[in-house]
């Protein structure tokens, strides 16, 4: 199981092509489509919700989405389409999710950093390397 | 316990919260007699003598053949875009560095520890069967005191290619160029060796390469591109 937190900001909120613009709860999986619920507020409730399919010019997708505190902490693919398909997709669906968002590794309690290579004299300025010194015993 | 070595040029750092003394000596070791071997800036490695043609690849070690093989397979996978034999010389570097990660992940499973974490020039392992979720960041290559994002998760391998740390050394081995599309790829997945020479290869080829995904089911790539846009595209699987 992987979690990735982007942030309460994560999604534009002019974003409707690439994320699904109609959201229900997979705990209702019949609740109408009349109530669409725009995915770019942070305040919605804890659970795991899932989206209808929808169609693109290259097949159907569904995708789920699961909130944390009020935020949009994961995102699924539920669908795709075939891999030919999907070759056509790529690209547009990787929409943009997220326009500078930036935390402190500190304030998420990080416990290591995946980066570009890094040289030893880059190190002694970098993240991984306050880390280290924070976790040395 | 953490601790870090600077090994084969980078820092590795390696936490394993139950570890002793002698565990941290025996998994550095591992990466000194990775570097040992198949370092080009070591005269003595295995393949610098390849290099100069004092040894043939027929005499080489078991480790030599098998890491030379895969990087001919690679290259043949990738469409020259992991290329080796760059300027007609062997230079492995950009497989190992993820197979002495690979190495010495196997080896402290095989010793019984069920929680650690090797991040070796900011390509990691980490690794937990104990329930303890691990939180690893992803660098903003604009701002590198900074994350992006953070997984959390039990296991997984994790590589960020970008140029943001050591300028342009990366190029299309294909057109000479220096690749401009992307500021930093991160692929993550089972494998630190699919995730290591992928990142990379993603981040030569521009944006086509995101396309490389569709072979490698239940990897995943985020990616800041040269608008600054910040993508990602998760595995079905």
């Amino acid at each position: 199981m992987i979690v990735i937190y982007y942030g309460p900001t994560a999604f534009k909120s002019d974003d409707t092509q690439n994320t699904p613009s109609t959201i229900t709860s997979n705990t209702n999986p019949s609740s109408q489509p009349s109530t669409p619920s725009p995915i770019q507020s942070p305040s919605y409730k804890d659970g795991t919700y899932t989206g209808k399919d929808f169609q693109n010019p290259y097949g159907d997708v569904q995708i789920s989405i699961v909130i944390s505190s009020g935020k949009i902490t994961a995102v699924n693919l539920l669908n795709m389409p075939s891999a030919e398909q999907r070759s056509k997709y790529l690209t547009s669906m990787a929409g943009p999710l997220l326009k500078s968002q930036t935390i402190s590794a500190q304030s998420a309690q990080i416990d290591g950093v995946s980066g570009a290579t890094y040289t030893s004299q880059s190190y002694q300025q970098s993240l991984q390397s306050a880390l280290d010194q924070a976790k040395a015993v | 316990m953490r601790n870090v070595q600077t090994i084969m040029g980078i820092p590795i750092s390696i936490d394993i919260p139950k570890g002793n003394d002698k565990i941290f000596v025996e998994s550095f070791a591992i990466f000194s007699e990775i570097d040992n071997r198949f370092s080009t800036y070591k005269k003595d490695s295995e393949v610098s003598n390849f290099n100069k043609g004092t040894i043939s690849l027929k005499d080489c070690s078991d480790n030599f053949k098998t890491i030379y093989a895969k990087c001919l397979q690679l290259k043949k996978e990738t469409n020259g875009y992991f290329d080796a034999f760059y300027n007609k010389k062997y230079d492995p570097s950009g497989y190992v560095k993820g197979y002495a990660i690979d190495q010495v992940a196997n080896f402290l499973i095989q010793k019984g520890y069920n929680e650690f974490l090797i991040n070796a020039g900011g390509d990691i392992i980490a690794y937990s069967n104990s329930g303890k979720a691990w939180k690893i960041g992803i660098t903003n290559p604009n701002d590198t005191k900074k994350i992006l994002a953070h997984l959390e998760v039990d296991s997984i391998a994790i590589a960020t290619s970008g140029t943001y740390e050591r300028g342009d050394h990366i190029i299309d081995p294909i057109t000479d160029k220096k690749p401009v599309f992307f500021k930093s790829v991160t692929i993550f997945g089972p494998s630190i060796l699919i995730a290591d020479v992928y990142a990379t290869v993603i981040f030569a080829m521009g944006e086509k390469g995101l396309e490389l995904l569709l072979k490698l089911p239940g990897y995943n790539c985020i990616y800041v591109d040269r608008n600054n846009e910040l993508k990602q595209l998760l595995s079905s699987k």
